[in-house]
């Protein structure tokens, strides 16, 4: 499955991950090899996260 | 984006301590890696201290960064990660531990995100904040 990771990284070693792309649940679980790198300050949802992709697909708009 | 992590990252790989300190401007030929641990070598090749950590010696970094207040400063890798050893107060490394961190940083994730599959890319590095962008394509 095609996604981006996007991380910055401050000076003082600490990582702000994202990943864009993806939609769903699942991009929680593509990123989870991240947290082998260190201790986990914060982890967090945005909105996309809770887009059921499937749903999108079979949505249809009628006028 | 879906998915938002901030990690304390913890520099597991030795190399990464080698980039770091490369990153300071430290020559390669004056870092000697010898199984887990890394030595800092004076410019006849010899290692400053036989010590179980890496330690610089205050007339090198005297040497190479003309810091009077320096003192030694060494870096242990242990099964939890590195560790960083300071005799007292050091300027030098209060003023470079930012880019060294950033580099080991980087070269730490760049090596996990390898093995997961991922092509890294840089795409800013303005001296204060470094962005990379991690591609997957399957």
């Amino acid at each position: 499955m095609q996604h981006e990771i996007e991380v910055k990284i401050d000076e003082t070693g600490n990582l702000e991950c994202e990943v864009l792309g993806i939609e769903g649940s699942v991009c929680e679980v593509i990123s989870a090899w991240l947290d082998q790198l260190g201790k986990v300050k914060e982890h967090s949802s945005t909105k996309d996260r809770y887009k059921d992709p499937n749903v999108l697909k079979n949505l249809t708009i009628r006028n | 984006m879906s998915a938002y992590r901030v990690i304390e990252i913890n520099i597991k790989n030795i190399q990464s301590i080698v980039e770091g300190l490369k990153a300071l401007g430290i020559p390669e030929g004056e870092i000697q890696v010898y199984q887990s641990q890394v030595f800092l070598t004076d410019y006849r090749g010899r290692r400053t201290k036989n010590k179980a950590d890496v330690v610089v010696e205050r007339r090198t970094i005297k040497r190479l960064f003309s810091n009077p207040y320096s003192s030694d400063i060494g870096f242990e890798m242990t099964k939890d990660g590195m560790r960083v050893h300071l005799s007292d107060y050091d300027h030098w490394w209060e003023k470079k531990k930012g880019k060294f961190f950033q580099t080991a940083a980087k070269n730490d994730l760049t090596l996990l995100a390898m093995q997961n599959g991922y092509s890294v890319q840089m795409k800013q590095n303005d001296g204060e904040k470094m962005v990379l962008s991690l591609v997957r394509n399957y």
